[in-house]
């Protein structure tokens, strides 16, 4: 019996196979997640730097959409009231990309049908793709899948007081000045320009200077962007790799992007939404916390429950936890990058940069946990966690319908006891800062 | 080197064609070739169980003439043009390098494309010295001529290629045949499957069912039930895959498709389809299945995925594919490739003494597949195989 | 020391560096009061040396050069400055100029790129509608900015202005480091020929290195052997993996060009023929002396004696980044000295006359 199935028509198809192709930068593994009124692919990348996910609304998107939630939460009780999965990008691709048989009109693909077999008295679970095509040829796939618990990140727009909206073109514009091998973007903006700048983190020595790759900084005007309503002077720093992969899928659908920020070291979201996709991509930033950041180890953390390990259903999610304990600590050190400007900024901005070190290992912050330091965790008081906890990112293992905030309902976890909708304090409560501390941890009685 | 004493020399104003027709084939590195009164048979094959076969029709070509070799004739004394006819094994043949070969025909057209990135330059930066490139111009293309030449036993096999301002001599290196080289043997009055649809269709399948890297192709092909044609895929390391070549619209039939189709039939409705006896898939053209009695209703073939792929460049440009299978499970892709009757064909066929037809655009490639019988070689395929069906 | 200019010709500059860019990673550029000297000197392979007035690709007028020598000579990473002035393709204006940043010098090029917005109507009112559901922040911060509203009516059709930064980092030579650097010597040429439209020589020398590559496993091992040592150099010449075969290159002083080569499984040769040997200026040269160079001895020798022609074996993969100076268009003259070398001159269009805009080309002839 099919737990979950849908259709989709050509256009939605090649809007899932986009979809697929901008996820396949981010990881190797795709999060198939189906609820009631809508399926959610996502992909969290292996530093949990960066998450992506397209939501595609039930209605709006599929031609005919059948996800039986009673029976699905009678059926497999322990499972929770939606279905969840993993599959290997590649695989999937693979299924999606023969659409692009464009010569032969005859028989391309004309509908195609996705289902899922999930039956508890069997081993295998299945997906089964059959692609209808003209002239009475079908094309069928099955493949296997992972049931795993999904992480999200969580980000909450309303508190993000930096936002721009611009065109993807001027975007991919701006990219394309940098070199491929150019790691790091830094975003910031001064006066009536914003500025775009590549810069790396590796350390170069000596003759290898020559290699260094080419430190490109890009300025447009404020006036090229839909909306820009961003602080000055702010500088947020994302992976320029995430950054073109969102630009390259935001062109395909020809739709203005937004970002939202708060400041460095917090994340920051792109998101846009079109023809019943939401999207949204959550990076951490790096940079400059700024003074507002400064007293981050002894402000009260979020209290780090440890009815949250629930959450964390699989094997493979309790070890990530694990690892989480040597995270680092937010960035205290400068990362501003090391590059110029435009050309009129420039004596000012290299008198300032000069004084600056370079930041030579400079990573990002994991969106979940910080990644490698072993300062513990502060313990936290409870009141200040609400200021606290306005950008955090944290997984959102519970189920959030309720939440207005977020991007799209999110998932409930496999664990009954959280099934119910939860204020937004609590969620609050469930994240972790993206920049958070070993030493927070401290006196919390998990990790002790 | 006067003209009669070369066994054989043959001039075409298309390298491009002969190109695309060994091409086909030009998954193996050496090819064996035979140059016959009619035209030159180039193959190929691999570990035996693969056979790639190119014809290149006298027809392809705007002289032809091959004279029978005169250490033949002398040795097999006086020899009459019909023996030597009938022996096909008296015909000159050798082993060239057909990688070199298809590598020398691509030479022919590298000109083709800097006309543009010339003018490009030319645009970006006002030129003086242009000149040298002005040989460009679409006109000179014909002017092009592409030589075969072979003068004796156990000369090199020499391609010219004359372009306006520059001429290019190619000497491919024969070696002797290797004389256990047999081909798969293919019974023709055993013949137990007979399906011709466009070759793109065919192409598009594997290329699909490729993309999740099987090592096990499945035939399957019914003419009583549902499905009728599948190709599919299993092994991999992924998924499992199919293609069904299925008849238009009948999802909504169901199950009773078969009663329900029979009568239409029985109506006398014109539909081609419908004049044949049996069940088809829309795509297929001819769709001929008659299993032995001992294998039930449905024919069911496996090979092995990456060798029938071999043949995707003919499925890409063929027009069409004869797929056939006999009782032993060998199995045969005939391709018909058919040249476009404007420019260059066309003419060239014209000037010639007119008594070829002008069926002289169409040629064959064939390949050979031997099955895989024993199941147990790639390991438990089988099981899941069958739940496709 | 200071040096700042404009660059008026992109295209030649870009050009010009992705040539060069193709034979070596590193150059020698030598910035000089009336010319600029590139010279790339890969480990192994083709050697080049070329020199352009400034105003073949800078803005004379705006040209400053200040140093202690009157000249000052740069190490340059060829393929980030071909990245970054890529970037300058379609640029208003753009400046080249030597600066330095936490001690690091850098050239850096410096662009001003124009273009005019179409309205692109679709794309706004989606976005419209996506902004209003997409609520919260975005709406009440777009109340508070008002001016970024009128910004995004001027959207429709206006001028874009773009800066882009582009900062390679370069190493300042001393006089010192390249006092032992001196262009090479040759004899007089046996002959000397116009070489054919270099595409064609190009796709047809590539094609031939791709069947002695292919179809000559054996002498495509021995060949890896015998150039192993040379395999640490820098460059993109030297980091081939493999076999690189030797093409026979020949001409003779009667119009023909012959490039061959020769494997186990084949011999394949292209003949160009009805192609140009340049006289030589007569000024230069008295009428004795013109007669007594080794090109008119060769030139005495009829079109079909073999003797006539001058040969040179050079390394196919080399001589492929050679000929991709085509890019610019050049006038190339081709001066063999029999089983030595080939020296080719490159004449950028325009400069044909004054012969001051000239990449010499030195490849050696490799034993046969």
């Amino acid at each position: 019996m099919a737990a979950l199935s849908f259709s989709l028509l050509p256009g939605s198809l090649l809007r899932m196979h986009d979809a697929l192709v901008c996820l396949a930068k981010f990881s190797d593994t795709v999060s198939i997640e189906a609820e009631e009124d809508l399926l959610r692919l996502s992909a969290l990348n292996s530093s949990k730097t960066g998450y992506s996910a397209f939501a595609f609304e039930s209605d709006a998107f599929f031609e005919k959409y059948t996800f039986d939630v009673d029976r699905y939460a009678e059926r497999s009780r322990s499972r929770g009231e939606k279905f969840s999965c993993q599959v290997f990008l590649k695989t999937l691709l693979s299924v999606f990309k023969g659409r692009t048989g464009g010569k032969d009109k005859d028989t391309a693909v004309e509908r195609c049908e996705f289902e899922v077999h999930e039956d508890p008295d069997e081993t295998e679970c299945r997906l089964v793709i059959k692609m209808i095509c003209g002239l009475g040829v079908i094309r069928s796939y099955k493949l296997t899948y992972e049931s795993t618990a999904i992480q999200h990140a969580i980000f909450d727009r309303s508190a993000a007081i930096n936002e721009w909206s611009i065109e993807p073109r001027f975007l991919k514009e701006i990219t394309d000045h940098f070199s491929p091998s150019a790691e790091q973007l830094d975003i910031y903006s001064e006066n009536n320009k914003v500025i775009f700048t590549s810069f790396t983190t590796k350390i170069t020595h000596g003759k290898e200077i020559l290699r260094q790759p080419v430190h490109t900084s890009v300025a447009i005007d404020k006036a090229d962007f839909e909306q820009y309503l961003a602080n000055d002077g702010v500088h947020v720093a994302i992976s320029l790799k995430d950054f073109r992969a969102v630009i390259a899928h935001a062109e395909t659908a020809r739709i203005m992007i937004t970002a939202l920020y708060t400041r460095p070291c917090r994340p920051l979201q792109l998101a846009y939404d079109f023809e019943g996709i939401r999207t949204e991509f959550t990076f951490m930033t790096a940079g400059e916390p700024g003074p507002e950041d400064v007293p981050t180890s002894s402000r009260p953390v979020p209290q780090l429950s440890a009815r949250q390990t629930p959450a964390l259903a699989s094997v493979s999610q309790a070890s990530n936890l694990a690892a989480s304990r040597q995270m680092p600590p937010p960035r205290g050190r400068p990362i501003r990058p090391l590059t110029g400007t435009s050309a009129r900024a420039e004596t000012v901005e290299q008198s300032t940069q000069a004084t600056i070190p370079p930041s030579s290992s400079l990573k990002f912050d994991s969106l979940f946990v910080p990644a490698d330091d072993d300062r513990q965790w502060d313990v936290a008081g409870d009141d200040a966690a609400e200021a606290e906890a306005e950008d955090m990112l944290g997984w959102d293992a519970s189920a959030d319908l309720d939440n207005p905030d977020s991007l799209g309902p999110r998932l409930r976890d496999s664990e009954p006891s959280f099934g119910n909708p939860i204020d937004i304090s609590h969620q609050d409560e469930m994240g972790i800062p993206p920049t958070q501390r070993i030493s927070q941890l401290n006196g919390l009685g998990l990790f002790d | 080197m006067a003209e009669t004493e070369r066994i054989f020399i043959a001039v075409s104003s298309n390298a491009h064609q002969l190109f695309t027709l060994l091409n086909c084939i030009g998954f193996a590195q050496n090819a064996t070739v035979q140059i016959t009164p009619d035209g030159i048979r180039f193959s190929v094959e691999e570990g035996r169980v693969v056979q790639g076969l190119a014809f290149l029709d006298k027809a392809l070509f705007t002289t032809y003439t091959f004279n029978l070799p005169p250490t033949t004739a002398n040795a097999e004394g006086d020899l009459s043009m019909e023996d030597a006819e009938s022996d096909g094994l008296d015909y000159p043949c050798f082993v060239v390098s057909l990688s070199a070969l298809l590598e020398t025909l691509k030479i022919f057209g590298v000109n083709d494309s800097p006309s543009a990135s010339a003018s490009r330059a030319g645009s970006v930066q006002p030129s003086t010295v242009s000149a040298s490139s002005a040989f460009n111009a679409p006109a000179l293309l014909l002017s092009r001529s592409c030589t075969f030449q072979y003068a004796s036993h156990g000369s090199p096999l020499g391609i010219t290629l004359a372009e306006t301002g520059v001429k290019t001599t190619c000497e491919l290196t024969t070696y002797v045949p290797d004389e256990g080289e047999v081909e798969i043997p293919f019974q023709r009055d055993g013949i137990i499957m007979k399906i011709i649809m466009r070759s793109a269709w065919l192409h598009n399948a594997i290329t699909e069912l490729g993309s999740t890297s099987p090592s096990i192709l499945r035939i399957s092909a019914s003419a009583k039930e549902e499905p009728y044609f599948t190709l599919s895929g299993s092994g991999g390391p992924f998924s499992q895959s199919s293609v069904e070549f299925s008849i238009e619209d009948t999802p909504s039939n169901g199950t009773q498709v078969d009663s329900h189709r029979k009568v239409l039939t029985n109506d006398g409705t014109s539909r081609s389809r419908a004049t044949r006896a049996k069940l088809a898939p829309t795509v297929t053209e001819t769709f001929l299945v008659s299993p032995p009695f001992s294998m039930g209703p449905r024919i069911k073939q496996d090979y092995r995925f990456s060798f029938i792929h071999k043949a995707s460049r003919a499925m890409a440009a063929a027009n069409k594919v004869s797929i056939r299978g006999d009782r032993q499970g060998v199995l045969s892709l005939q391709f018909m490739m058919e040249f476009d009757r404007n420019g260059s064909i066309v003419t060239s066929n014209s000037t010639r003494s007119g008594k070829d037809s002008p069926a002289s655009t169409v040629s064959f490639v064939d390949f050979r597949f031997v099955p895989l019988l024993d199941e147990d070689e790639l390991g438990g395929g089988d099981a899941m195989l069958d739940e496709m069906d | 020391m200071r040096f700042r200019t404009e660059v008026v010709n992109t295209a030649t500059f870009t050009k010009l560096i992705a040539s060069l860019s193709s034979l070596s990673k590193l150059c020698w550029m030598r910035l000089e009061s009336n010319v600029i000297r590139f010279t790339v000197i890969p480990e192994q392979g083709t050697q080049v040396w070329a020199q352009l007035p400034v105003e073949s690709i800078f803005e004379e007028t705006d040209y400053t050069l200040e140093s202690n020598t009157g000249v000052i000579n740069l190490e340059v990473p060829l393929p980030s400055l071909h990245r970054a002035l890529r970037s300058a393709a379609a640029a208003k204006w753009v400046q080249l100029r030597l600066t330095q940043k936490a001690k690091v010098p850098l050239l850096a090029l410096t662009i001003r790129a124009k273009s005019r917005v179409k309205g692109e109507a679709a794309l706004g009112t989606t976005t419209g509608t996506n902004q209003t559901e997409g609520g919260g922040p975005g709406e009440d911060a777009s109340a508070l900015g008002e001016e970024g509203g009128g910004l995004l009516n001027a959207n429709a059709n206006r001028e874009r202005e773009t800066f882009i930064t582009q900062e390679i980092p370069v190493k300042v030579l001393h006089e010192s480091a390249i006092e032992g650097l001196h262009e090479p010597r040759c004899r007089d040429p046996d002959v000397h020929i116009i070489l054919p439209d270099l595409f064609q020589l190009k796709s047809i020398s590539e094609r031939f290195t791709k069947l002695a590559t292919d179809s000559s496993p054996k002498a495509a091992a021995a060949a890896a052997t015998a150039s192993m040592t040379s395999m640490t150099g820098q460059g993109p010449g030297t980091a081939v993996s493999g076999v690189s075969p030797k093409l026979e290159l020949a001409a003779n002083m009667h119009g023909s060009l012959r490039l061959s080569i020769a494997t186990d499984a084949l011999k394949i040769s292209s003949v160009w023929t009805d192609l140009v040997n340049p006289s030589l200026d007569p000024s230069q040269l008295s009428q004795t002396q013109i007669e007594q160079l080794p090109s008119e001895r060769m030139r005495a020798l009829g079109g079909d004696d073999e003797a006539g022609w001058a040969r040179v074996r050079i390394d196919g993969r080399d001589w492929a980044r050679v000929l991709s100076v085509g890019r610019m268009n050049p006038k190339v003259v081709a001066c063999f000295i029999h089983e030595t070398a080939l020296v080719l001159y490159v004449y950028l269009p325009g400069s044909w006359n004054e012969e001051e805009s000239c990449l010499t080309y030195y490849i050696n002839s490799y034993l046969s």
